[in-house]
C-alpha cells in the first residue's frame, strides 16, 4: 500500500480516538460523583490514586509516545512526522488519563491500566524499534 | 472533580500565577530589556552585513569559561587523549538571530570538542553574546535583560536550575491547568450563563466566585491553549524525550537518512576550504523568496562546519508577517556560495506543531493581538487569583471556629502570589534604575531585590494575617496594594531621572513605544492599585463594624453583608 493511504489511515485513527474518548470522557461525568465521594474515605487511598494519576499516567503516555512514534515509523510514516504529531497527542491523552484515574471506581484498577499498560505499549515499542534496526 | 479542581488548583495554582503573570510581561519581554538598558533604546534594524559585521565580532570571541568548565569534561573522551585548551578549541560553527521586536542582536559560536566520547553528536562549546547591529560592538552581559532573560525564564523554569527541576514543575502545573479547566467545566455546567453573571456588590465569596468563573469561562480556549502549547513546545526535550532515549537509534537513522536526501552534509570532511561572501547568499535567498511571492528579511542564519569543504550556511526568513518563527530555509555551500537545497514546504503535522507553538511564543507583529494576549494573560491571573480568594472565604469562617490556620496560610500564600509577586517585578525595575549603570554584579543586585521583595511581602503577608484566622479580611492585601503604587511610580519617576526619558518625550517628541508602553503600563498598574487598596478599605470597614453579622452571613447561602 502506498504512504498516502498509510497517511490516511493515520488521520483516520486520529479522529476516531478522539472521537472514542469524547465518548468515554462524557460517560464518566455520571460516575465522577460517586467516584469522588469514595475517595475522600481513605487517606492512603487518596494518595495512591494520586500517585497513579501522575506517576502512572506518565508512564502510560511514555509507552504511548513510544508506541505510536515507533509503530507509525515502521509503517512507513516520516519519523519527524510521527514523533511531532504523536507528542502532540500525547499531552491530550495524559490529560484524559489523569481526569480516568479520579473518576474510577478502583483504584488498583487505574495502576493495572496505567502503570502496566505503559509497561506493556513501551516494551512493545522497543521491540518494534529492534524490528527495524536488525 | 470538585475534590480534584479545588486540591490541585490550590496546590498548583501559585506556581501557575507565576506562569500567567510572567507569560503576560514576557509578550512585551524585549521593549522591557529596552527600559531596563537605556544603551539599546534604538530602533530594530534587519540582520547586518554578516561579512562586514557579524564576521569580525564573531571571530573575536572566545569559549565561554563556564560552558567549558561544566561540559568540556563531559563531551571529551580522556582515554583519546588530552582535553584541548579552551583557548583553542577549533570554531564549527556561526549563527545570528535578528527579530522586529529587538533591536540588538544575538549571535554566537559553537566551538567544536575533539577527541569526544560520541563524535558523531554535537558536541559544541558555546560562546553566547548580544551585538549592536549598527556596529557590531559587543554589549556585555552582566547588564541583566529583565525582560528577555528574567521575567520570561522566570514564566516557564521559576529559574529553578538544578536538573530542570523548574521546568518540570511549571509542567505538572500546566498539565493541571488542563485538568482544572475540564473539572471546572464539568461541575459549572452552566457555562453559557456564567459567561454574563458577575455580582461584585455581593459579599466576597460570592463576588469572587463569579469573577473566577467569568474570567475562566472568557478565555477558556486561550487558557486552555496556552498550556496545552506550552506542554508541546517543551514536549521532545524535556517532558517526553523518548525520541533521545528508547527511540534514539531509530532517530540517528533518520538523521543519516535525512541528511543523505537533503544533501546537506552531517559531518565535516576534514578537509579546509574559503568562506565566500555570505552577504551575496543573503540576496540570493532574498530574491529567491521574492520570487515565490514572500519577499522577507534574514531571521536565522547558521554556518555549519566553520573552515571545512563541507561547510554549508543555512538562510532562514523572519517570520514577523506569519505564526511561524522562521521558515523558508535555504542552504549554500560556503566555499562556492551555490545553493545545495530549499527547505521543502512544511508536512500538515509540521504545520499544525509549527502553527500551535508560533501561536504560544507570539514572534509576529502584529500589536493588537499582543495586547490581547496580555489580557487573556491577565484574565488566567485573576482566575487563579479569585480560585484562592473563594477557596479561603469559604472556609475561613470555619476554620476560625475549629481553630485552624488552614485559611490563614493560603490567604497569605495568596497575597504573596498578587500583590507581593508585582512588588517583586517592579521593585527589581526600580533597583535597576537606583544603581549605577555600569557597576560591577548590577545583575546579581537585581536579582537579590526581587527575591527579597517577594519574601518580605510573603513575612508582612502572613504576620498580617492573624484576622483572617478570625473569620475576616486580612489587611494585607490592602497594605501591599499601596506598595505596588509606591513601587510603580517610582519606577517611572526614576526612569525619567536617570535616562532623562520622560512620557511627553516618549510619545511625543521623541517617540519611542517600548519605553513609553513600560511606563505608561507601570502608571496603570499604580492606578489598579490604588483604585484596589481603596474599594479594600471601604470593604474591610463595611464588615468589621459587625462582627455576629459576618458569622451568620457565613451561615446562609444567600446572604448579604449588611452596611452600617
Amino acid at each position: 500500500m502506498s504512504i498516502e493511504v498509510w497517511h490516511s489511515c493515520f488521520y483516520l485513527l486520529l479522529l476516531l480516538k478522539i472521537i472514542i474518548i469524547s465518548v468515554y470522557k462524557s460517560k464518566r461525568l455520571i460516575a465522577t460523583q460517586m467516584a469522588s465521594v469514595q475517595a475522600r474515605s481513605n487517606h492512603k487511598l487518596i494518595v495512591s490514586r494520586i500517585l497513579a494519576a501522575l506517576l502512572g499516567g506518565y508512564a502510560f503516555v511514555w509507552g504511548f509516545s513510544s508506541l505510536g512514534i515507533a509503530g507509525l515509523a515502521a509503517l512507513g510514516v516520516d519519523f519527524h512526522e510521527a514523533e511531532t504529531g504523536v507528542l502532540m497527542l500525547a499531552f491530550l491523552v495524559f490529560l484524559c488519563v489523569f481526569l480516568w484515574a479520579f473518576a474510577s471506581t478502583s483504584v488498583a484498577r487505574v495502576w493495572a491500566v496505567l502503570a502496566g499498560g505503559g509497561g506493556l505499549m513501551t516494551l512493545s515499542a522497543w521491540l518494534v524499534q529492534q524490528n527495524m534496526l536488525s | 472533580m470538585t475534590w480534584v479542581h479545588t486540591w490541585f488548583g490550590l496546590v498548583l495554582g501559585f506556581v501557575l500565577m507565576v506562569c500567567f503573570f510572567f507569560g503576560s510581561l514576557s509578550v512585551f519581554d524585549r521593549e522591557i530589556d529596552r527600559w531596563a538598558i537605556p544603551e539599546t533604546r534604538f530602533d530594530a534594524q534587519p540582520m547586518p552585513s554578516f561579512d562586514k559585521v557579524l564576521l569580525p565580532a564573531l571571530q573575536q570571541l572566545e569559549p565561554d569559561e563556564r560552558d567549558y568548565a561544566a561540559n568540556m569534561p563531559r563531551l571529551h573522551d580522556p582515554a583519546k587523549g588530552e582535553m584541548t585548551p579552551r583557548t583553542e578549541l577549533p570554531v564549527d560553527e556561526y549563527w545570528a538571530y535578528v527579530t522586529h521586536r529587538d533591536p540588538v542582536l544575538s549571535a554566537g559560536v559553537g566551538y567544536g570538542v575533539p577527541l569526544a566520547k560520541n563524535p558523531e553528536d554535537h558536541n559544541h562549546i558555546h560562546k553566547n553574546v548580544t551585538l549592536d547591529p549598527r556596529t557590531g560592538a559587543v554589549l556585555p552581559d552582566d547588564k541583566l535583560k529583565i525582560g528577555s532573560h528574567w521575567f520570561y525564564p522566570m514564566h516557564y523554569s521559576l529559574q529553578l536550575k538544578w536538573k530542570n527541576l523548574g521546568i518540570w514543575i511549571v509542567g505538572l502545573a500546566a498539565l493541571m491547568m488542563l485538568a482544572a479547566l475540564v473539572t471546572g467545566v464539568i461541575m459549572h455546567r452552566k457555562v453559557f450563563r456564567e459567561f454574563f453573571t458577575f455580582r461584585p456588590w455581593k459579599r466576597t465569596q460570592r463576588a469572587s466566585l463569579d469573577l473566577h468563573n467569568l474570567t475562566g469561562v472568557v478565555a477558556l480556549p486561550f487558557h486552555f491553549f496556552f498550556a496545552f502549547t506550552g506542554l508541546v513546545i517543551f514536549a521532545s526535550f524535556y517532558f517526553l524525550p523518548v525520541t533521545s532515549t528508547l527511540l534514539d537509534p531509530l532517530h540517528k537513522q533518520h538523521e543519516i537518512h535525512e541528511a543523505a536526501a537533503t544533501g546537506l552534509p552531517h559531518d565535516a570532511a576534514g578537509v579546509p576550504a574559503p568562506m565566500s561572501s555570505v552577504d551575496a547568499m543573503v540576496e540570493e535567498a532574498k530574491r529567491r523568496w521574492a520570487a515565490r511571492d514572500m519577499a522577507g528579511e534574514v531571521g536565522f542564519l547558521v554556518m555549519h562546519h566553520v573552515g571545512d569543504a563541507n561547510s554549508y550556511v543555512s538562510i532562514y526568513r523572519a517570520g514577523s508577517d506569519r505564526v511561524a518563527l522562521v521558515g523558508e530555509g535555504i542552504h549554500f555551500k560556503t566555499s562556492t556560495g551555490e545553493v545545495l537545497s530549499e527547505d521543502p514546504p512544511r508536512t500538515p503535522v509540521s504545520e499544525v506543531n509549527e502553527f500551535l507553538t508560533g501561536l504560544h511564543l507570539q514572534h509576529f507583529e502584529h500589536w493588537f493581538l499582543r495586547w490581547l494576549y496580555v489580557l487573556g494573560g491577565l484574565l488566567g491571573a485573576v482566575c487563579i487569583a479569585t480560585g484562592f480568594i473563594f477557596f479561603v472565604e469559604k472556609r475561613k469562617s470555619q476554620h476560625a471556629r475549629s481553630g485552624s490556620n488552614g485559611s490563614r496560610v493560603v490567604d497569605s500564600l495568596a497575597v504573596t502570589t498578587v500583590t507581593g509577586m508585582v512588588m517583586a517585578a517592579v521593585g527589581m525595575l526600580v533597583m535597576n534604575r537606583i544603581l549605577p549603570a555600569d557597576m560591577l554584579g548590577k545583575a546579581d543586585w537585581e536579582k537579590a531585590a526581587f527575591w527579597t521583595i517577594w519574601g518580605v511581602s510573603f513575612l508582612h503577608a502572613y504576620i498580617r494575617s492573624a484576622p483572617v484566622a478570625l473569620g475576616l479580611f486580612n489587611p494585607a492585601w490592602r497594605e501591599q496594594c499601596w506598595g505596588v503604587v509606591v513601587l510603580s511610580n517610582s519606577a517611572v519617576l526614576l526612569n525619567w531621572a536617570t535616562t532623562g526619558d520622560h512620557l511627553i518625550k516618549t510619545i511625543f517628541t521623541n517617540t519611542y513605544w517600548p519605553v513609553a508602553g513600560v511606563d505608561l503600563s507601570l502608571i496603570a498598574c499604580g492606578v489598579i492599585g490604588a483604585w484596589a487598596a481603596l474599594k479594600l478599605a471601604r470593604r474591610e470597614r463595611g464588615v468589621s463594624v459587625l462582627p455576629k453579622k459576618a458569622e451568620k452571613q457565613a451561615d446562609s447561602e444567600a446572604g448579604e453583608v449588611a452596611h452600617a
